[in-house]
């Protein structure tokens, strides 16, 4: 690898010395909102060079002196054609129109964009508006939950948000909202994702072959990036449905110049049921009152202001919260008794941007970034008699929080090379679980923090890669270097990144990539289901470093202008993922006295993984009827030592076969309607096969048999499949536009399976108990309604 | 077909239909797996006291995971072998009491175990290799091997009246307990405490709840294994942190139910050296009864050095001091 970095330089180098040749760059931005666009595409037809923007809007072409015919384009803008006359570096901002709101599923394939033309494989980006079409469950457009549908991505459950991408668990996805990592992206125990569709401008999901740019997680960067605001004009838009109300709101603040948007989301569940469980236990014991809490709420808040064409500032905010709570007050006799439990958790995260323009070919952007998690579940009791009062209250308290500096260089010197470098510094704090103990009596009184102090962690990183396009061959070769210091360990590693991309005859591109990962932080959870109690910790002088390297290759190309086909095998290996060892969960720890040394390193061991497969993805942009067909084939395993005698096991989510349907159909400019059908193979169980007495010596406090467990997840729950269909009534009206949404959530109501339990059943006719195994289903064909409006 | 707004009226009134359909409870299935065939085998336990005179084994057999018969075994020809060599095959039988059949709530069978008993012909011997054979009529023969741990001694206690101090700040008695640990080898320990005292003219014999606050050391009840019934143990291991050296281990001691004033206490302390299995099996044992219902905890597996079988067999040597309160 070190012999790489000079010939890297010197390749750049040497196109450097090219003579008479001059850049023309700018900025890029929609015509109407001011909104920057990001990969862009300006154009040369007569050289046939050409460069994309960056995820600031900003493009830099360098071109030989002389006439150029710059064609610039986005998906779902109209394109701006122009002659120039290079004879000097020059500066042009182009602001295409959008083309109209409805129309904007007819998009055009432009050659540039087209997949073939993409270098970086293994990568989808998901217009906003396409996922804002595909029928949400209670009328809730989710950005995660559509990502689900595409190949080699799948959920891990019915109603789940979590990703799990090529064979990786949730916590190897590096989710980024504007740049700042999120650590837990859902709502509703993974019911609903953290992300509001409404304030956010693009999706993209890369499941291999990462550039050298990203790092920190195994198998997957989705990055999102939230709209800056609109530049010229007030605007909102919002929505209400049967479980939650969003309102959106944008606009200038100086025209041109600063703008603002600001994104607001509420359930309201507990304001429509919660008065009418209060009456109810008021009826059933007039002395008894009980409230109820249901519900989460996001905030997305972001400023931008430009000062001048060289620099820019943005602000960006996201807080959300999930609240589940209930209080009980009971009055009888004199007495009260008070109790009160609840759990919550939610995300702060806020960055601070500066874009400075340095040269016409160099652009950077520093970030400050704040991320923070927290959890907590508690509970409280309180009684008091004639004046008499005693309490008690345990509360247990995680969380994760990052403090982050980084630096991100474009560089492109010539249009056959796109270079970027930076790095970074995060400080990372760790709450890995601690419990805080109240208890209040007449002549006691006890206050005390059990369990772990916080921890620290300081994560470093360096990347270069370039983007290089020679004649039909392209290539983004990088290099990615980190280095992670906790208390006595310090870890580094050196990250190869390539992907290559051959275009041969009929447009058919062949691609190739290669790149390893470095993970430093681990999510200790519960493999049956995601849970907010998730723990986020740092490796260890005991805990490893989770790595991978994966591979993939695969065939690209649109067809008819219309269908773009992509077929890619990859294969991952991971070393050092975790588990919980026998006997331990989430639950290892709370409510016991967590004293002296005990450590959560204790608690779980580490092993292998590994995966393979192809996936198979059809898309059609373009005309009234789009969507998707996406398959995928894969195989999943893991492997402890400790764990199934240390033999290889198929991974709880290893899904044989996984199928999404994706349609949406335009009858008129004031109706569209779309369907969704998905196909999995179950997920994979451990049964118990056998049972055989315990030692006894006389007496038993317990169960008398062991249970025995047959292989590890050597058994697999029933096949998900569900169909989803929506439709919406538009109607524009003189202040913009409203529509109802309609859908229907698994539209003929198949029992999907979400959790497995033994069932034994007497039967009467043979006076004998009878063992089944039965499987839970929690979310049936669900209905819903929304109005949504924009102005 | 072109969809008019006609067509919309139709679909509000199918989808509000389905409003009120959803609200139907169908929220499980019965599904059924192909279960491979259990094949019964044979489940032995049989921790050798090296103190003792006797030798007991407890024998059944495994069952399907809906089985209601008895798992007992009645016939069954047992053999001990002292490096190649019959040492023991005398056995009569008994039964003991096992608990009761909570798989079947509506019955609660009460479960009696079959134990065989032998007569140790002479003391088992630390540089010997000890086989376990055992046959019984429709099973396939089970194997096993184990040797003698080292025994290791008490050369020291003391125990203190509010010597001890827990994190939280409340005082308990100390016991303190000086053991050598040889090195060279792997040991496993478990420590008990009994205190016997007089109190309104009856005598009285308490187990002493020990607790080290220290993550190297694990508590366990009932560990059906252990003479000591009803007893709560501490068991570590050597490797954390006590191998080849002189240790000094400082126990919080709580006798809840004694009257303190009492000076007629004697305590007995006793340091159990158990064999690798026997650690391994108590370990995952207690495990497996905190857990038992957790839906979320890793699932255990039991580990057996039964060839062909499950259970476990092994040896421990014990060393008791006492000492007067």
């Amino acid at each position: 690898m070190k012999q790489f970095l000079p010939i890297l330089f010197l390749l750049i180098g040497t196109s450097l010395c090219a003579q008479n040749k001059y850049t023309i760059s700018g900025y890029i931005s929609d015509g109407g909102s001011g909104e920057k666009l990001i990969a862009a595409s300006v154009f040369d037809t007569l050289s046939l060079d050409g460069t994309i923007s960056n995820t600031f809007g900003f493009y830099s072409i360098t071109l030989e002196r002389g006439t150029v015919f710059l064609e610039v384009s986005y998906i779902g803008h109209n394109k701006i054609s122009r002659e120039i006359n290079l004879i000097k570096d020059i500066e042009i901002n182009f602001d295409l129109e959008p083309i109209n709101e409805l129309e904007t599923i007819e998009i055009v394939a432009e050659k540039q964009h087209r997949i073939e033309n993409e270098t970086q494989m293994s990568q989808v980006e998901v217009p906003i508006e396409q996922i804002k079409r595909i029928p949400a469950l209670l009328g809730e457009v989710d950005v995660l939950k559509t990502l689900q549908l595409l190949p080699g991505v799948q959920s891990g459950g019915e109603g789940q948000s979590g990703l799990y991408v090529r064979g990786g668990s949730p916590d190897q996805n590096l989710v980024l909202l504007d740049g700042v990592p999120i650590y837990n992206v859902s709502h509703l125990l993974g019911i609903f994702s953290v992300f509001n569709a409404d304030a956010i401008k693009n999706v993209t999901l890369t499941k291999g072959g990462f550039p050298a740019r990203y790092g920190g997680r195994l198998s997957s960067v989705l990055e999102i990036n939230m709209k800056d605001g609109h530049m010229n004009e007030f605007h909102g838009q919002g929505s209400i449905g049967l479980i939650s109300s969003k309102l959106t709101l944008e606009g200038p603040i100086v025209k041109n110049k600063t703008s603002f948007i600001v994104s607001g989301r509420r359930t309201y569940w507990d304001l429509v049921f919660g008065p009418l469980i209060s009456l109810a236990a008021r009826n059933n014991n007039s002395g008894s009152t009980l409230k109820t809490s249901l519900y989460f709420y996001d905030v997305n808040a972001k400023i931008n202001h430009t000062f001048n064409d060289k620099h820019r500032l943005f602000l960006s905010y996201y807080s959300g919260s999930d609240v589940f709570g209930t209080k009980f007050k009971d009055t009888y006799d004199g007495y009260t008794d008070e109790f009160n439990a609840g759990i919550n958790w939610g995300n702060f995260v806020s960055s601070l941007r500066w874009n400075y323009r340095i040269t016409n070919q160099l652009f950077a952007n520093t970030t400050f970034t704040f991320s923070d998690y927290n959890m907590d579940i508690g509970s409280e009791y309180k009684d008091n008699y004639a004046g008499s009062t005693s309490s008690f209250a345990a509360k247990y308290i995680s969380g994760i929080r990052d403090l982050g500096l980084k630096v991100d260089l474009d560089y492109i010197p010539l249009p056959n090379h796109f270079v970027r470098f930076g790095g970074g510094a995060t400080n990372h704090t760790y709450s890995p679980g601690a419990i805080t103990l109240k208890l209040q009596e007449e002549d006691f009184n006890l206050d005390t923090l059990l369990g772990h102090e916080d921890d620290y962690s300081m994560e470093y990183d360096l990347y270069i890669e370039d983007d290089m396009k020679f004649g039909a061959f392209k290539a983004n070769i990088g290099l990615h270097a980190s280095a992670f210091v906790v208390d006595d360990a310090f870890y580094k590693s050196i990250q190869p990144r390539i992907n290559l991309n051959y275009l041969l005859m009929n447009d058919l591109a062949v691609k190739a990539s290669f790149a390893t990962m470095n993970q430093y932080l681990n999510l200790l959870t519960t493999e049956s289901l995601t849970l907010p109690s998730d723990l986020w910790v740092p490796s260890t002088s005991d805990i490893k470093p989770q790595e991978s390297w994966q591979a993939a290759l695969g065939l690209a190309k649109t067809v008819k202008d219309q269908f773009e086909v992509s077929i890619e095998g990859y294969y991952k290996h991971m070393n050092n993922v975790i588990s919980y060892l026998p006997g331990e969960s989430f639950l290892s720890g709370i409510g016991e006295a967590d004293f002296g040394d005990t450590k959560w390193e204790s608690k779980i061991t580490q092993g292998k993984g590994e995966s393979y497969g192809a996936e198979v993805f059809l898309q059609k942009k373009k005309g009234k009827t789009t969507g998707w067909i996406g398959y995928t084939l894969s195989w999943n395993w893991r492997q402890f030592e400790n764990i199934n005698g240390g033999q290889k096991f198929p991974y709880r989510y290893d899904r044989r076969h996984d199928l999404s349907v994706v349609v949406s159909h335009e009858f008129s400019d004031r109706i569209t309607a779309s369907a969704t059908w998905i196909y999995g193979t179950g997920n994979a169980v451990t049964l118990p096969l056998y049972k055989y007495q315990k030692p006894s010596n006389g007496s038993y406090y317990y169960e008398s048999y062991f249970e025995g467990l047959g292989d590890k997840n050597a058994y697999r729950m029933s096949d998900y499949h569900r169909l989803d269909i929506g439709v919406e009534f538009h109607k524009k009206t003189k202040w913009g536009e409203q529509y109802i949404s309609l859908s229907v959530y698994n539209a003929y109501w198949h029992n999907n399976p979400y959790f497995l339990l033994r069932d034994d059943t007497y039967n009467p006719l043979t006076g004998t108990f009878e063992t089944h195994f039965k499987e839970f289903s929690i979310l049936p064909i669900i209905p819903s309604i929304a109005y949504n409006f924009k102005f | 077909m072109k969809l008019t707004m006609k067509h919309s009226y139709i679909i509000t009134f199918i989808f509000l239909a389905l409003v009120f359909m959803s609200c139907e409870d169908k929220f499980s299935q019965v599904v059924e797996f192909d279960l491979p065939e259990h094949e019964p085998v044979l489940v032995s336990y049989c921790m050798v006291d090296v103190n003792s005179s006797e030798i007991i084994l407890q024998l059944s057999k495994s069952a399907t995971i809906d089985n209601e018969e008895s798992t007992n075994i009645n016939q069954a020809d047992i053999h001990i072998l002292k490096d190649g060599n019959q040492f023991i095959s005398a056995f009569t039988q008994d039964s003991i009491f096992a608990g009761f059949d909570y798989s079947n709530p509506e019955k609660m069978d009460s479960i009696f175990s079959k134990r065989f008993i032998a007569e140790l012909p002479s003391s088992f011997e630390h540089s010997s290799v000890y086989e376990l054979e055992i046959s019984s009529p429709g099973f396939e023969d089970v194997f096993s091997n184990a040797s003698v741990p080292t025994k290791v001694e008490i050369s020291e206690i003391h125990y203190e009246k509010d010597g001890f101090i827990d994190p939280e700040g409340y005082t308990t008695d100390e016991l303190e307990i000086r053991f050598t640990d040889p090195g060279s080898e792997e040991n496993f320990y478990a420590i008990s405490a009994t205190v016997d005292f007089d109190f309104g003219g009856e005598s009285y014999s308490r187990g002493l709840y020990l607790d080290g606050f220290d993550p190297r050391f694990e508590t366990s009840w009932d560990i059906a294994l252990l003479p000591d019934l009803y007893n709560q143990y501490i068991y570590f291991e050597d490797k954390e942190g006590f191998d080849g050296k002189e240790n000094i281990i400082k126990l919080s001691a709580d006798l809840y139910d004694l009257d303190n004033e009492n000076a007629d206490a004697t305590l007995h302390v006793v340091l159990y050296s158990i064999s690798k299995e026997f650690f391994a099996f108590i370990h995952a044992t207690q495990l497996y009864n905190n857990n038992n219902g957790n839906f979320f905890a890793e699932p255990i597996i039991i580990p057996s050095n039964i060839t062909n079988g499950f259970g476990v067999f092994g040896f421990f040597t014990s060393h008791e001091m006492t000492i007067q309160l």
